[in-house]
């Protein structure tokens, strides 16, 4: 039987990476992820880390500030939302951002996040930037796109 | 970020201590590498069988320890777990490296 996550469970955490770090580590041995297998429980992982390391870097840019995070409705490990205050909000540009081509040492994160969700939405809401994702579910990924495809079947160890 | 460093030959193998390889640890896993590379030999296998998670930080500081090496000398990956392999295959970066399936297939592979 799949184990939910708890009713009411939520975190806010300090807006810095280490805090983030601890919430994952939180999370990994939590029971919100408990029902995920474990390549959905690591690309949860993956993404949520890269969102809320992304609201530290540029939502915040070094300023002190807090993140919320949350399940969402359906509470099954894979819809979370995500609340901070910072005034930077996410550039639309993100959510059409493509995978570097060549080595890089970064504009991977936005791509990566794209890669493991079926859905991301953001909107700002009395001063608050308010996000929504869906984690694609393992048994939902497609068959292997082609190499230049950006929506890849991800999350299949 | 500690580092594990031994010599087998011409093989320099380098092995973070810690299990994430993320935005916390990418900076001091770079600076590490670079001095570590620069008393290293031709080849450097980054033994990554210990870290069971990377982020987008830690793959763009992986990527970013190439700039550190001299002329002919190669950066190759050995051990990758499947989360962090699953990291190199959506970015496309496992074809800018050798990456080996373990530490003796890379010690046993030709330069």
């Amino acid at each position: 039987m799949m184990r939910c996550a708890r009713r009411h469970e939520r975190h806010v955490i300090a807006a810095d990476p280490a805090a983030v770090r601890d919430l994952l580590i939180r999370l990994e041995q939590g029971a919100a992820l408990a029902g995920l297998t474990p390549d959905e429980r690591d690309c949860t992982l993956l993404v949520l880390g890269e969102v809320l390391n992304n609201v530290v870097e540029h939502g915040y840019a070094g300023a002190p500030g807090w993140i919320g995070l949350m399940p969402g409705p359906r509470r099954n490990g894979r819809d979370w939302r995500i609340v901070d205050h910072a005034e930077r909000r996410v550039p639309e540009g993100c959510f059409r951002a493509e995978m570097p081509e060549e080595a890089a040492e970064g504009g991977f994160g936005w791509p990566l996040i794209m890669a493991l969700t079926d859905a991301v939405a953001t909107r700002r809401t009395a001063g608050f930037n308010v996000m929504t994702l869906q984690m694609r579910a393992e048994e939902a990924a497609p068959a292997p796109p082609p190499q230049d495809s950006m929506r890849m079947g991800a999350c299949g160890g | 970020m500690e580092l594990s460093i031994s010599r087998h030959g011409a093989v320099t193998v380098v092995r973070p201590a810690e299990a994430r390889l993320d935005a916390m640890a990418a900076v001091m896993f770079k600076d590490r590498m670079k001095s570590t590379i620069e008393d290293a030999g031709a080849r450097v296998v980054l033994d990554l069988s210990a870290v069971g998670f990377l982020d987008s930080s830690g793959l763009g500081a992986v990527v970013a320890v190439q700039r550190f090496l001299r002329a002919g000398q190669a950066l190759e990956l050995a051990g990758l777990t499947s989360a962090v392999e699953r990291v190199f295959r959506l970015t496309r970066m496992d074809r800018m490296f050798t990456i080996h399936g373990g530490l003796d297939d890379a010690l046993r592979a030709e330069a």
